[in-house]
């Protein structure tokens, strides 16, 4: 939950605050861009901070912060991960899973997916989102979630049993 | 996993998008970043030799990597607090009408330096055009270089 009271400071352009909002929000940004822009997670980063700041003024609830810059990240990642191109490693820093080499492994897998197929597991199953949220999130139907959903763990099951 | 997004020159221009009207010159002086740095930091002695609207501060407080300042403001005469959130490279300075920020790198032997500056009044802008509070910036960048050099 964000301080809401520093967040409304930053809307009103308090530059302290913003700078401080600007240390919460780059580390969570940051990581849902490294699950889904892989080695492009910076460059995604960047640009979703920048869409945040510039439009922060626009946030109506405070407390929606978070919902709000996790859409914008996903939305960033996706695309850079799309116009970029050339994902050629996960970065080691993504988290890890518990046994290290497992995590390796589950990396290596989500690799191999397309970026929206990553998106979708990523706010599903690490993020813990559900179909709506998610649906929200990539501007989707929830149909379309549930359809995409399936096909990306198919596909993860498929390539991890080969 | 790194914490470090973004580095604190590409901080300054995230939080430059957050703030209308602010102006942000970016150079790389040809001086090495630890002079830069402690020329641009040096509130008490440096501030008021580089920056037109000081002609004096006075550090009041420091708490971890907060500051606060008493600065003079010249012709007018009076003094003002100025909020300082300082780290290595990030100094983002706020008093009660205006935004200032300086961010900076090494960049082998030189710096890489960005400075910025807002007004924190409406319609600031108006009085003074962004071309002029760049060239404004840009003159404070030379000073500042200079002064690096004599320090270095």
């Amino acid at each position: 939950m964000p301080d809401t009271s520093l967040v409304r400071a930053a809307q009103s352009g308090d530059a302290l605050a913003l700078d401080r909002l600007l240390d919460e929000l780059a580390p969570f940004v940051l990581r849902i861009c490294r699950g889904i822009a892989l080695n492009h997670a910076d460059d995604a980063a960047q640009e979703a901070l920048l869409a945040i700041v510039r439009n922060l003024r626009s946030l109506r609830e405070p407390r929606a912060l978070h919902g709000w810059a996790r859409r914008i990240a996903t939305r960033e990642a996706v695309r850079a991960a799309r116009s970029l191109g050339g994902v050629a490693e996960l970065p080691l820093e993504v988290p890890a899973y518990g046994d290290p080499l497992l995590g390796v492994e589950v990396r290596d897998q989500l690799e191999r997916l397309d970026p929206a197929q990553r998106a979708i597991i990523i706010l599903r199953d690490l993020e813990g989102l559900s179909e709506e949220q998610a649906a929200e999130i990539l501007g989707v139907a929830h149909g379309t979630v549930k359809s995409r959903l399936h096909r990306a763990r198919a596909r993860f099951r498929e390539e991890w049993l080969a | 996993m790194s914490l470090q997004v973004l580095d604190p020159i590409e901080r300054l221009h995230v939080i430059a998008a957050g703030i209308p009207g602010a102006a942000v010159v970016e150079r790389v002086l040809d001086a090495p970043f630890d002079a830069v740095w402690a020329t641009a930091t040096d509130f008490e002695g440096a501030l008021s030799c580089f920056e037109v609207s000081v002609s004096g501060a006075r550090v009041v407080e420091r708490d971890g990597d907060r500051v606060t300042l008493e600065s003079r403001v010249p012709v007018l005469r009076f003094r003002q607090r100025v909020d300082i959130h300082l780290r290595e490279g990030w100094c983002l300075m706020q008093g009660r009408g205006f935004v200032a920020g300086m961010a900076a790198r090494p960049e082998g032997d030189r710096t890489r330096f960005a400075h910025l500056e807002a007004a924190r009044v409406p319609g600031a802008r108006l009085t003074q055009p962004l071309i002029r509070a760049k060239m404004i910036l840009t003159r404070e960048l030379r000073r500042i270089e200079k002064l690096a050099r004599a320090r270095g």
